[in-house]
């Protein structure tokens, strides 16, 4: 607690209490969309699009620094190309079913090899490590606002839309049958998910930002009757997470998004064996 | 709109339906009546689940056409309850009895039932099938029977004018399925039953007519079922398909 409260009041430790504010923020829309892709299972959907999202970023970058297009901040670029691959891995989830592995390992891939090219060109010298493994020091206060923002909307529209996202995740064909627009909400679950995704890269990176959506829902779900109870559990969990990983890599020096996920999974472990599932 | 007096509730006309290269319903030409429930019978890939989805407007004809109430099966589809063969759910998804029973009552539009009818409704449906006492439990805990008995109270609950059920006594423990249809006809008598069932144990019982399925399509009365129709449409003899195994590969129940 004491810890925490340093965070906050060292002028020093600025970009901490960017971090750490930027993960509670986060954490709502992370605990309710990761419920989603949890018991919808379309956790390898959401992973391609983690990954896709570095194309935007690396277009992003290029643009900023050889197009002088100094607006299109990297994390507009990764919104942009989540939503794009979102769309893409919808279509061929629905529409190409038989080859859908195929194609879907094909988009993961294409956004990633399209990234590391926008950024190789990129005339200043910019380290994809950062991107893909998360590097606590690129974020600003623009990030902030953005994630602020991005959150409320993925917040409200999942709320909006409860009833008829759950009759979607548990029987689609009978949402269908109900008048309700199955191909239309799926994609909107995806859209939500690629938003989402987007929030916490620069904290977690891209690799591993699946397992922060993903681990705290898995958790929750392990004793939640109802889909909210997993959606409240999980954005608690995500919290605890996230405050405690920034802490403990801060004084244990150690990277902030590693810390995270190895937290996520050895709690996700341990709730495993006391469960006996 | 309105449905003529004389119109069929269904009618089928000259549907042929392929997957691939697999032709599962050829030139199918019948109609159904309302009144009383009917029986689809017919060998496993033969087309029973298929003519259900064509039925539900969820998969569309290669050639012919389809009426239900007067209308194209999308549009009449609201007034059509319905109970799959399979559910692919994942098993740990959480929720309880009482939301699958609600699913069948979402629409897109604003509902039309005050708070009270709504939840009348859902208690009404779970009693009829004798799960009220489980509302609050989390569907995954149930065993199959328990889960067969709540998505046909999901399928009732709107008090639909037809009730399509895909094998409905597959996991229905033999007190309620005994007294499915009459559950049923009591808990919404103008409702028009049509079920799937490889159990002629129990269509011989149940129903006064059978739609037999196997590509083609015919419709029987239930007394002019024989061992050779059965043997036709099935391909095997009526002890191995009435209790659904071969006795010569030394499986019994």
């Amino acid at each position: 607690m004491l810890a925490v409260l340093n965070i906050f009041f060292d002028e020093s430790l600025g970009f901490m209490r960017l971090t750490l504010l930027l993960g509670l923020v986060a954490s709502i829309p992370f605990g309710t969309i990761g419920s989603l892709v949890v018991a919808r299972r379309i956790t390898y959907l959401a992973a391609a699009i983690a990954h896709a999202v570095l194309g935007g970023i690396g277009f992003a970058l290029f643009a900023n620094f050889k197009l002088g297009w100094e607006w299109f901040h990297p994390t507009l670029g990764a919104l942009l190309a989540g939503i794009i691959a979102a769309g893409l891995v919808g279509w061929v989830s629905v529409h190409y079913k038989a080859q859908e592995d195929t194609l879907i390992g094909a988009i993961w891939s294409l956004g990633m090899a399209a990234g590391l090219i926008f950024i190789f060109k990129t005339p200043q010298y910019v380290d994809p490590m950062a991107y893909l493994f998360g590097d606590i020091l690129m974020i600003s206060s623009i990030d902030l606002y953005l994630v602020a923002a991005l959150a409320l909307a993925v917040v409200a529209i999942t709320t909006l839309k409860y009833k008829s996202i759950v009759a979607l995740c548990f029987d689609e064909e009978f949402a269908e049958l109900r008048g309700l627009n199955a191909k239309s909400l799926y994609q909107l679950t995806l859209i939500l998910t690629a938003v989402t995704i987007v929030l916490l890269v620069s904290t977690v990176g891209i690799v591993m930002v699946i397992s922060l959506l993903t681990l705290p829902a898995a958790i929750a779900g392990l004793s939640s009757k109802k889909l909210w109870h997993m959606m409240v559990g999980a954005s608690a969990i995500c919290i605890l997470f996230n405050v405690s990983g920034i802490i403990v890599s801060y004084y244990a020096d150690f990277p902030t998004g590693p810390v995270i996920i190895l937290l996520a999974a050895v709690t996700y472990l341990i709730s495993l064996v006391v469960k006996g599932k | 709109m309105a449905m003529p007096i004389e119109e069929p509730l269904i009618c089928f006309q000259k549907v042929s339906k392929s997957f691939g290269n697999t032709e599962v319903l050829i030139e199918a030409d019948f109609d159904i009546e309302t009144g009383e429930p009917l029986c689809i019978v017919g060998p496993n890939g033969g087309g029973k689940t298929t003519l259900l989805k064509l039925i539900l407007g969820l998969e569309e004809p290669d050639v012919g056409s389809i009426m239900v109430m007067g209308d194209s099966p999308r549009k009449s589809r609201g007034q059509i309850g319905y109970m799959p063969q399979y559910l692919q759910f994942n098993a740990k998804f959480p929720i309880t009895v009482q939301e699958v029973v609600e699913m069948g009552l979402t629409t897109s539009k604003k509902p039309n039932l005050s708070k009270n009818e709504y939840e009348n409704s859902i208690n009404n449906a779970l009693t009829a099938v004798e799960m009220s006492e489980f509302a609050d439990r989390q569907f995954s805990t149930l065993s199959g029977g328990q889960k067969q008995r709540v998505l046909i109270a999901r399928a009732i609950v709107s008090k639909p004018s037809i009730l399509l059920l895909d094998e409905p006594t597959a996991n229905l423990d033999l007190t309620l399925e005994d007294r499915l249809l009459e559950t049923l006809n009591k808990f919404h008598p103008a409702m028009k039953i049509i079920m799937v069932s490889h159990d002629l144990g129990f269509v011989s019982g149940a129903v006064k007519q059978v739609l037999c399925v196997n590509r083609q399509v015919h419709t029987h009365p239930t007394e002019s079922i024989s061992a050779a129709l059965i043997e036709e449409l099935y391909g095997s003899s009526p002890r191995r398909i009435i209790h659904g195994h071969d006795l010569e590969h030394g499986h019994h129940h």
